[in-house]
């Protein structure tokens, strides 16, 4: 017989409450409140920027408000943190504690699957990398570009005037600084260092002249300076973010001050000790192990509309001294060694211009979990009710003999 | 309950972390086709005192050279008549029009037939700048499929005439860029520009 909540030990209680309904209808609670705030807040502050305020492994607690800043709803736990709860729940609850045997194995292999679907999603949380390759037609890309990070890089040129290997400050990095905050970076690469200061998340960059206006007395840098602009929350790619940097020799003297914007293309450059370097401000650059040849980019639009119904890349993919022939269309991907391609978009050209389609890139080593998880699952319950219908109908059967009844008195057709 | 408001605190407090105010780089990449993207597909070769600047709408490339930055040195496309558009930099420097491309220097720029416009004077830049005295041009304008290309030399005469070899070798210096095209597409482009890939 089951023991009592208060006969328990320390451990079994621990054990009872962890394993227990009690904390599956929480967490199955807070991540409804969760995905509901977190729909209407994406309405004001954008859909990347929710998901990542909601369900990133970094926010322990979530602050839901509106459009305006107010806060509509006391902290919340963060999602992945409700769902790793939830997981372990269901590990001890809907596997440990759950009764073992043959009649059970249906039901145990289903919930397992599960908790490997949210394994599965705790592994792409942390792991997945993202981003786009845009590549024009007649053209050829081995990186794409992860469009919410931006860092900075620092490159020397060769005497050929090419580039060499950049030194990378990563989006992290510059973001924590904040408006008022300075970052001070040394280099393996470089006897010079590079302070950051007046980081702006979005910004534009302007050019001084007597007509502009600099409303809070923006400094200026060979001519331009980093104007705040409000965030773009419907295409959160547009959001460019700016920096002032001042590189100094090892004694802290200013060798030049420049102005980074992540819109700009092209680096700007410094000559120090005879040598020239390039500092860009950039979408983090994200090399891939292979080429992809864009050798044809089509597509139709829905009638009267600018609206693509489909389209399609014919691509070759390059992976040394193999070629592989690729047509990505809309949902029908193309994967190679974990890296999954997918048809994101593509530009009809202007006369005189080049067409080009744009490719959502993804590394995900969970990829295809969540696919194994949903076949076991569907093959633990089908496991599980056919056992359940073979032992209704063997048991309908022998309760149909055994409940014959046995006359106790003679038949009245019997003969005397 | 004690043991409860010392654990929320702990995971509250674990969130509020000081950002670092210096950090030492080591991380670096491979280079990638993104290292050899140049405006135009072409990569240019400053020299090494030359600085370059943000690009604008109207500079696709922008650089500054000689004493405290005085010199400019802008390529960029523009609309319309090449003649016309020499005239608009000779009357910057207050100087007469010419009557026609007779009258201009000759020289070449990516691989094509250029023309060459000279001035000095004052320098009157427009759009409210005040004038600049003692001011020197070198420019080069060359018609393109769809536009014109030019390359333009701005700003204290004794600047611009020190920083002058360095412009023209900087002009030869333009090498069109192949190395993102497929192959079938480079005969294409070569044909276009008249340059064979190195």
């Amino acid at each position: 017989m089951a023991k009592k909540f208060k006969e328990m030990s320390l451990g079994q209680r621990i054990f009872r409450i962890a394993a227990g309904f009690e904390i599956a209808v929480v967490c199955l609670s807070l991540l409804f409140l969760l995905t509901f705030f977190g729909t209407i807040e994406q309405r004001w502050f954008g859909l990347w920027t929710t998901i990542h305020k909601y369900f990133d492994y970094n926010s322990v607690f979530v602050l839901p408000t509106r459009g305006d800043g107010k806060v509509i709803f006391p902290p919340l736990p963060g999602a992945y943190w409700v769902i790793v709860v939830l997981s372990l729940n269901m590990f001890l609850g809907g596997i440990v504690r759950a009764r073992k045997g043959w009649r059970k194995a249906g039901v145990l292999v289903s919930h397992f699957a599960i908790l490997f679907m949210l394994v599965a999603g705790a592994v792409s949380s942390v792991y997945k990398e993202e981003g786009n390759m845009r590549v024009l037609q007649g053209e050829k890309s081995d990186y794409a570009q992860k469009l919410f990070k931006h860092d900075i890089e620092v490159f020397a040129f060769d005497e050929e005037g090419d580039r060499e290997e950049p030194a990378i400050i990563r989006s992290k990095s510059i973001k924590a600084l904040g408006k008022k905050g300075e970052l001070e970076v040394s280099f393996e690469k470089f006897d010079f260092k590079l302070e950051i200061d007046r980081y702006l998340p979005y910004s534009e960059l302007a050019l001084d002249s007597l007509a502009t206006q600099r409303p809070n007395n923006e400094e200026v840098v060979d001519g331009f300076f980093l104007v705040k602009v409000e965030k773009d929350t419907k295409t959160e790619e547009r959001n460019m973010p700016g920096c002032y940097v001042s590189i100094k020799d090892e004694n802290d003297v200013l060798i030049q001050r420049l102005v980074l914007w992540a819109g700009n293309p092209y680096p700007v450059t410094f000559n120090y000790e005879g040598k020239r370097y390039g500092v860009t401000y950039l979408m983090e650059i994200w090399p891939m192990p292979f080429e992809v040849e864009l050798h044809k980019t089509f597509g139709e639009n829905h009638p009267g509309t600018e609206i693509p119904s489909w389209f399609q890349s014919n691509i070759v993919k390059v992976d040394g001294s193999n070629r592989a022939d690729y047509e990505i269309v809309m949902n029908e991907p193309a994967r190679h060694g974990g890296y999954t391609l997918y048809q994101a978009g593509f530009t009809r050209a202007a006369e005189g211009e080049t067409p080009s389609s744009t490719f959502a890139v993804v590394n995900n080593p969970s990829d295809k979990w969540p696919e194994y998880a949903l076949w076991a699952s569907a093959a633990g319950l089908l496991f599980h009710f056919m056992a359940m219908l073979v032992r209704f109908i063997g048991g309908s059967s022998k309760k149909g003999r055994s409940q014959a009844p046995v006359p106790d008195k003679p038949s009245i057709y019997q003969k005397s | 309950m004690q043991i409860v408001f010392i654990v929320t605190a702990a995971i509250l407090l674990t969130g509020c972390r000081k950002p670092a105010s210096s950090i030492h780089v080591t991380e670096t990449r491979r280079l990638t086709l993104h290292d050899k993207v140049y405006p135009g597909d072409y990569k240019d070769a400053p020299p090494i005192g030359w600085r370059r600047l943000p690009g604008t709408q109207f500079r696709l490339i922008n650089y500054v050279a000689g004493e405290n930055d005085s010199v400019e040195i802008v390529v960029g496309e523009t609309q319309g008549d090449l003649l016309a558009n020499a005239n608009r930099w000779l009357g910057q420097f207050g100087l007469s029009p010419v009557e026609s491309l007779e009258f201009l220097g000759r020289t070449e720029m990516l691989g094509k037939n250029a023309y060459l416009v000279e001035g000095d004077g004052t320098y009157s830049p427009g759009m409210g700048s005040p004038p600049k005295e003692d001011y020197a041009m070198t420019g080069v304008i060359r018609e393109s499929s769809f536009n014109l290309i030019t390359l333009k030399m701005i700003g204290p005469a004794e600047e611009v005439k020190k920083q002058r070899d360095a412009f023209f070798e900087y002009m030869r210096s333009f090498e069109a860029i192949y190395d993102h095209k497929i192959d079938s597409s480079v005969e294409e482009a070569e044909m276009e520009t008249g340059e064979e890939r190195k």
